[in-house]
């Protein structure tokens, strides 16, 4: 049973008490009687000072006494107001779920907002006589009151609030009935949708945030607006839970005498127990001074990663720790962390009330003549942290510092540095990334077991939201620029999508940097809208995000013609290739893998790679997007470094992939690749990524990839004589390809399509002279001379260009050698000349007709 | 009008009063970390800074004398600061203690305090 009764609810007395005047104003008395009593507070001084005893002191005086009196009593009146307005819960949201069969009144745990909604569609409702109380009602007052949270989520999400308020007051249902009063379905869902969005988000009430999120899910107007806007129901709630969190979080700054905020600020006198760190403080970064001066902030994410290193630091043995992580993924945050917690001394035993020191040894590089004097302060340093013991050293880039020859910023420090670290006064906190480990620290064993690994992941995306929330209220100071949900929420999105090599949350905080900076500098907006991300992020990445752009869309749906403008005959391949791509780009494929895998089947010289090179030039604007393998050359199983990279060599087709991920990937010869090799394409195929040889993800899901072989061309000319039906030749060639183990079937069945190349016709082979020969006839257009392409010179140059073993290839070297170099004379020895009109004949003579 | 007299009354005879005390167990508590009076105390008889120096190998009278005196010092000086704070600290907290006490007391009385401010002001202006 819905049991939701607002009048027999605490909250609905607050609601009683915001109403009184005496109550409601005593903020605004309270600054009244204060200034009163500032005034005859130094009129009596002056009174005083004039030593006069007349009427007037006294007055001065007693009005000083009452004002003060009144400015205390208002002040009491105002605290005690504001504790009206938030009313103990008589049971928690908690209870609800817990104990579904109690029945407890849903009312009880609105906040003041939305219990104010509520009340006042209930009068309402009273007032109209209306039989049913609907959720447009409730949205109606909802967004009419314009309190906090409405007015926080309507201008982060970049709507019009007004507009909103005049639509629902057009639909709202004013037929007067019997005063039944009862709610309708879609009410009840939206307090119960509301109830369970205040749940999952553990706020303590329904706040009018929450009953938006019910709005969300069961208002058709609010919905179709929403769809409009390009917002769904979890936006709402994570706004709502973004003001909620903003909201506690003042309300614990406020509470300035809980022993949390008051530990805060630190404490004096802890290090008189320890030693003076003199040469360390010259060269070092105290974080724990720059905690205690200007704060951190709140630390997100990586929780259980600092607290590992915290285990790691409080042991008694190897009390050494290594953060091993990709850079931008933050590790010096948990460095900031510990810091605080020490200072705080709210982190373990063994590390609370420490100085966390970073080391900053390319400064003493810079500031000594010699290694041997480097050597010399280092070891100093490193003696002045054991003997302190109350040092955690930190030593960024680590990598930098161990197995190094001596150069700019780098030398080899493991020397003096594997003396102390056995000691378990002497902690350590060194950082460094994968390939910094893999490099130099694995090659040092000795060292290595002196630290144990922590591995620092990137945050998670909700994190990295969090992330982007704290920094937005920064940078919207900075350059008087709002910066609007959606665009938070874009940049996850895209940067996700588009930048899966570069980790949480560095790439998210770069973009949203830019974006701000972009939108000051380079638009007349005052807001950071999606858009503005979008643009930045595809001109970084050089893919088109978003919907496809109007021209995009059009060749989307007209490829297979603009590629048989330069492409003679193979429709089939073609259709399939223009099919992926349009399923990739309208985001309905359910694939997870590139946008489209093809292999392409036949003898040599039929178009396979044309097909390929006619794709990348219509399609991604360039014949240069193309990465082109010849997998001839990676023949033996020592070749797969070479492919996927290896340390101290990057891959030829992991590197270019990473640095152009939206590129046509065309591997050439694949059957003449080691079958090993060819595994490494089994993942790509199927989830669209491969780790490269140094650890790092390869993301080929904004990619294509087509491969070609020769492999089985004999069955395809054996069938062609024996004229056998075309859908039976695919299927030979399968067979032939499985039995002589050329490719294993589970590797042809991740190909999106397998296409077999016809060899060219006559009509064809016309077809592609006529083409090649079009190119020089635009050549000799722009020389002003006329060339007429005759129906003879084309069938010399088939008759001489094409053998069914090496298909058309030929065909342009007789152009080449035939027709071009006869031309060419001629042009430089002036035997034709501007305005004339030639043709060549059979026998590549030329003829001029005009 | 009445019920809302007597939920201030509970208000501030009982849910205020709970804060005051807390504040003022936590500003207590506080005062003595801030002041690091327990670690002080710990270490009251230890060398300044860690500052001792240590015997050599062998018998050096001078050298011993110099070693005992000069630890003697740092100690000296160890002592000589850690009372000062320890001293400040201990101050504070009685301020805190009797200031504490003094809040707690006003907080009780202050409705009287205002009917008595009331009648004061108006007699003195009438």
């Amino acid at each position: 049973m819905f049991n939701f009764n607002i009048k027999r609810t605490r909250i609905f007395q607050s609601i009683r008490y915001s109403q009184n005047p005496v109550l409601k104003f005593a903020n605004f008395w309270k600054k009244l009687f204060s200034v009163l009593f500032l005034i005859s507070l130094l009129l009596s001084f002056y009174n005083f000072a004039e030593q006069s005893q007349s009427n007037s002191s006294a007055f001065a005086l007693g009005l000083t006494v009452l004002s003060l009196t009144l400015m205390v009593v208002f002040w009491l009146l105002e605290i005690f107001y504001n504790s009206l307005l938030k009313p103990k819960l008589k049971f928690t949201i908690e209870d609800i779920f817990a104990h579904p069969e109690k029945e407890y009144n849903l009312a009880e745990v609105l906040d003041l907002e939305a219990a104010r909604a509520v009340w006042q569609t209930m009068k309402f409702a009273k007032a109209k006589k209306l039989d049913e109380i609907d959720s447009i009602i409730l949205f109606y007052f909802l967004l009419k009151n314009k309190g906090e949270q409405v007015n926080f989520i309507f201008f982060r999400a970049n709507l019009d609030l007004e507009s909103f308020i005049q639509g629902l007051k057009k639909e709202i249902k004013k037929e007067r009935g019997n005063s039944q009063l009862k709610y309708t379905k879609d009410f009840k869902e939206v307090v119960l949708e509301a109830l369970r969005s205040a749940h999952s988000e553990k706020q303590d009430m329904v706040g009018a945030g929450c009953l938006m999120v019910g709005l969300a899910e069961q208002n058709p107007l609010f919905k179709e607006i929403l769809i409009h806007a390009e917002l769904k129901k979890e936006d709402i709630a994570n706004l709502s839970s973004w003001f909620s969190s903003a909201e506690k979080k003042m309300a614990g700054i406020k509470r300035w005498w809980t022993h949390d905020n008051l530990l805060k600020f630190g404490s004096l006198g802890k290090e008189w127990a320890s030693g003076y760190t003199i040469t360390l403080d010259q060269y070092s970064i105290d974080w724990t001074a720059i905690g205690s001066k200007q704060g951190f902030g709140e630390i997100i994410g990586h929780k259980t990663e600092i607290e590992e290193t915290e285990r790691v630091l409080a042991r008694s043995e190897i009390n050494n720790a290594l953060l091993v992580g990709r850079p931008g993924t933050n590790r010096k945050n948990i460095i900031r962390a510990i810091a605080e917690k020490a200072r705080l001394g709210t982190s373990l035993a063994q590390i609370n009330h420490k100085r966390i020191v970073e080391l900053n040894i390319p400064s003493v590089l810079s500031q000594t003549s010699s290694p041997e004097e480097a050597e010399e302060i280092l070891d100093k340093i490193f003696h002045e942290v054991a003997a302190a013991g109350n040092i955690i050293l930190v030593i960024d880039e680590f990598n930098n510092y161990v197995g190094q020859e001596n150069r700019l910023g780098a030398t080899d420090i493991s020397g003096i540095l594997a003396q102390y670290l056995h000691l378990s006064q002497f902690q350590i906190v060194a950082i460094t990334s994968y390939a910094g480990l893999h490099k130099q620290i694995e090659q040092r064993p000795t060292i290595l077991n002196l630290f144990a690994k922590v591995e620092v992941d990137e945050i998670s995306e909700k994190e990295t939201i969090l992330f982007l929330k704290n920094l937005t209220y920064y940078l919207e100071n900075k350059h008087r620029i709002i910066v609007s949900y959606p665009a938070l929420r874009d940049i996850i999105k895209y940067t996700t999508r588009y930048m899966p090599n570069l980790p949480f949350p560095k790439k998210a905080i770069n973009i949203l940097d830019e974006a701000v900076v972009y939108v000051a500098n380079s638009t007349n907006s005052h807001i950071v809208l999606p858009e503005h991300i979008i643009k930045l992020i595809s001109d970084k990445t050089q893919i088109p995000i978003g919907e496809a752009q109007k021209k995009e869309k059009e060749v989307l749906l007209d490829l297979e013609n603009l590629i048989h403008k330069r492409l003679i005959n193979q429709e089939k391949a073609v259709k399939d290739i223009s099919t992926a791509l349009r399923r990739s780009r309208a985001a309905i494929s359910t694939k997870k893998g590139p946008m489209g895998t093809f292999l392409f089947l036949g003898p040599t010289g039929v178009g396979k790679t044309e097909t390929a090179k006619a794709l990348a030039a219509i399609y991604f604007g360039s014949e240069d997007k193309i990465i082109r393998l010849d997998m001839s050359e990676f023949q033996a199983i020592e070749d797969i470094p070479r492919l996927i990279g290896s340390p101290g060599q990057e891959g030829l087709l992991t590197t270019k992939i990473r640095e152009d991920p939206f590129s046509l990937l065309l591997l050439d010869e694949l059957e003449k690749a080691h079958p090993n090799i060819l595994n490494l394409f089994l993942q790509v195929l199927d989830e669209g990524h491969l780790t490269d040889g140094i650890g790092r993800k390869v993301s080929f899901k904004d990619s294509i990839i087509i491969a070609t072989s020769n492999a089985g061309y004999k069955v395809i000319l054996e069938s062609i004589k024996e004229k056998t039906d075309w859908p039976e030749v695919k299927q030979k060639i399968l067979d032939f390809i499985f039995e002589r183990a050329i490719f294993r079937p589970e590797f042809v069945n991740r190909f999106d399509g397998v296409t077999i190349f016809k060899p060219l016709s006559q009509e064809n082979l016309l077809d592609i002279a006529q083409l090649l020969l079009n190119k020089l006839k635009k050549n000799l257009d722009d020389k002003g001379i006329k060339f007429q392409i005759s129906e003879e010179l084309k069938e010399k140059i088939v008759e001489l260009g094409y053998n069914p073993a090496f298909g058309a290839r030929a065909m342009k070297r007789v152009i080449q050698d035939k027709v071009e170099n006869v031309l060419a004379e001629a042009v430089l020895r002036e035997e034709i000349s501007k305005g004339e009109e030639i043709t060549l004949n059979a026998n590549f003579e030329i003829i001029k007709i005009t | 009008m009445i019920d809302v007299l007597v939920k201030y009354l509970h208000w501030h005879y009982f849910e205020q009063s709970k804060i005051i005390l807390l504040a003022w167990k936590n500003l207590l508590r506080f005062n003595l970390e801030y002041f690091s009076i327990p670690t002080l105390l710990r270490t009251f008889l230890w060398p300044w800074r860690k500052y001792e120096d240590s015997f050599t190998k062998g018998f050096d009278l001078l050298k011993v004398l110099e070693v005992i005196t000069f630890n003697m010092m740092s100690r000296a000086i160890g002592i000589m600061l850690r009372s000062s704070l320890i001293i400040m600290g201990t101050l504070m907290e009685i301020f805190i203690l009797f200031g504490g006490l003094l809040i707690f007391i006003i907080w009780l009385i202050i409705p009287a305090l205002i009917v008595i401010g009331l009648w004061l002001g108006l007699k003195l202006i009438f």
